[in-house]
């Protein structure tokens, strides 16, 4: 697994109290962010505050944006906006604040006008993703490539700090990372009703033709959990999923075994290695609890 | 010399702001742009980028810079725009659909993370670091100031000082910068560009009093949105707290605002809008926001008498005067 601790200069932004009181944030993406740090670590010379900076800056506009995909169209009681709406794109404009202000107090304007342009692919790639599924138009594994778009983007735009082979490879093993995080986590939202709608297995099973009574059960925001337990069971999806993450886990070591950065230090390469472990003991059923840890 | 003519004055340089605004805007994403383009379209005072072309007068000249800076201080307010018609659920700006009406919130969010992007892509062709430090300092604290403002709806014990600090960071912090790094923007020594950032500031403040007092006395037309949208939305505003100082009043406007609280804002304000019409905070309101202005017009003093100048005395002028 790889370790990523949250810098406490950024954990207090996150913990700000009117955020805290009024909504959830989403997933820190510390995998990525970690993954990225062993490679500015392994394969460049960049002084460690970079090092330490751009997996940080990087890490914190990506929350930004995800906070504002939680906005959805809920309403209070009298048809009102709700708080919960409102602290959630004051939150994401917030963070992404603090991002601009993290670069600039370092004199990486360079770095504001890289990211800056990758979010604004990101947040075409995400608009494009959210209208087809707003039409119903999504597949499974346009969904799993979306997904793997949405959360690589940013990190990938590093690629250009690294000197071949290590620039065509960082992309690769960044998707084949992120593509693991995404299953793992569609096997996490397969287990409750609440994270069901839009998920891969919602899209598999409109891909496989439902029946009539399925389509029903799909059109609910937030399903019976008995049924829903009977219509994956039926279509196989956790069996699907843990199938999809061997597949991934096998290509993501794959590229891993292929790295051979010639300044990489021993204990990174056994870091690099660890990144898999915890996909693995997901492929064997052994540790459900990956989705918890990954955030830490 | 009227506001029409000092925009005259500046109306090549304006126009290419407006090229470029609508250039950096657009995306091979069809909604993207359209839902851009929308915003873009419906207009606006653009008083940010005119401060920043006069500011930029009192250096050496570099329209290059100063059309970066201008471009991207809009977009940044243009992305806010459209995020705070998320926040205060706005059916439309300027007289015409928002983008969340249009479309939904969802794409509201991302066009206005997008236009923000591009804002950043055009400031960083300055490459000023200062620069950056002041405008990101100022948008954390803009960020601050607008979840801070959650804290005071329908909070009727706040204080004027609260009222003050909280248009600070709404408005007339970016009305500041933009002043401030247009002469910066040009090479203008630390105290020029202090004293620009001092009438950008005191103007700001009285722009949005000065808004904040229409809100509760303009009609829809001159509006673009209903009067008093700001009770509705939970938002008190000087000229009302003023008015609950009124012993005669207090007790009426509490019952008012506790039963449009109730109701999310959804039912008729007309009795509320009249006792404060009539209670005498408007007049006291309007009197900070000239007081604001003279302080503005002070803050011109050091700086040299340029026709800049008195072109942003005239800007200050109307600010106190206007009625849109």
């Amino acid at each position: 697994m790889i370790s990523y601790k949250v810098p406490a200069s950024i954990q207090k932004y996150l913990e700000h109290d009117l955020i805290l009181q009024y909504t959830e944030l989403p997933k820190f993406p510390a995998g990525r962010a970690g993954l990225l740090r062993l490679f500015l670590q392994s394969a460049t010379d960049s002084p460690e505050s970079l090092r330490e900076l751009y997996p940080m800056a990087t890490s914190l506009v990506q929350v930004a944006l995800d906070t504002h995909d939680l906005v959805g169209e809920e309403r209070e009681e009298g048809g009102k906006v709700g708080r919960m709406t409102q602290l959630r794109v004051l939150a994401g404009d917030y963070f992404s604040s603090r991002f601009y202000q993290l670069l600039a107090q370092a004199g990486q304007i360079d770095w504001i006008r890289h990211l800056a342009h990758a979010i604004c692919e990101l947040n075409r790639i995400k608009l494009q993703c959210y209208m087809r599924m707003k039409h119903l138009k999504m597949g499974a594994e346009e969904y799993v490539q979306s997904m793997v778009s949405i959360r690589s983007t940013l990190f990938q735009t590093f690629s250009i700090l690294f000197e071949n082979p290590v620039r065509q490879i960082w992309p690769e093993v960044l998707k084949a990372y992120t593509r693991c995080e995404v299953l793992a986590d569609e096997l996490h939202k397969a287990e409750s009703a609440k994270h069901w709608k839009n998920s891969w297995s919602y899209w598999y099973i409109l891909d496989q033709q439902a029946r009539e009574k399925d389509r029903a059960l799909l059109a609910d925001t937030v399903p019976d959990e008995e049924r829903l337990k009977e219509l994956l069971d039926r279509f196989g999806i956790v069996h699907l999923l843990r199938t999809m993450l061997e597949e991934s886990v096998r290509l993501f070591a794959d590229k891993l075994a292929a790295l051979d950065m010639p300044r990489l230090m021993p204990h990174l390469a056994r870091e690099l290695r660890d990144a898999i472990l915890p996909f693995e003991r997901l492929v064997n059923g052994m540790d459900p609890s990956y989705c918890s840890q990954v955030t830490q | 010399m009227k506001l029409l003519d000092i925009y005259a004055r500046k109306q090549n340089q304006l126009r290419e702001i407006e090229r470029e605004l609508e250039r950096t805007i657009r995306s091979d994403h069809v909604m993207l742009t359209e839902a851009s383009l929308h915003l873009l379209k419906a207009g606006g005072k653009r008083i940010r980028p005119v401060f920043v072309l006069l500011a930029g007068d009192f250096g050496t000249p570099n329209a290059e810079y100063l059309n970066h800076v201008a471009v991207s201080l809009e977009l940044i307010h243009m992305a806010s725009l459209v995020h705070d018609d998320v926040i205060d659920d706005a059916d439309t700006r300027r007289g015409k659909p928002t983008v969340k009406s249009k479309w939904d919130n969802r794409v509201a969010m991302y066009t206005g993370d997008y236009i923000f992007a591009k804002a950043l892509t055009v400031i960083t062709r300055v490459p000023d670091p200062q620069i950056h430090r002041v405008l990101s300092h100022s948008m954390v604290q803009m960020a601050t100031g607008e979840m801070e403002q959650i804290r005071y709806y329908y909070n009727t014990k706040q204080t004027i000082r609260d009222y003050l600090l909280r248009i600070r960071r709404k408005t007339a912090l970016l009305l500041a910068v933009s002043c401030q790094l247009g002469a910066m923007a040009v090479g203008a020594p630390g105290r020029i560009s202090q004293a620009l950032y001092s009438f950008g500031y005191n103007a700001g403040m009285a722009f949005q009093i000065r808004d904040d007092v229409l809100d509760l006395c303009g009609d829809e037309r001159q509006l673009g949105k209903p009067p008093g949208s700001d009770i509705r939305q939970g938002n008190i505003t000087l000229p009302v707290i003023y008015s609950l100082r009124n012993p005669e009043l207090r007790d009426s406007l509490l019952a008012d605002i506790a039963m449009i609280r109730a109701a999310g804002g959804n039912m008729d304000i007309g009795p509320f809008l009249d006792t404060v019409r009539a209670g005498g905070g408007i007049e006291r309101a309007e009197d900070l926001a000239n007081r604001y202005i003279q302080k503005a017009i002070a803050a011109l003093k050091p700086l040299p008498d340029i026709e800049a100048k008195r072109n942003l005395e005239e800007i200050a002028v109307f600010i106190g005067s206007r009625n849109y």
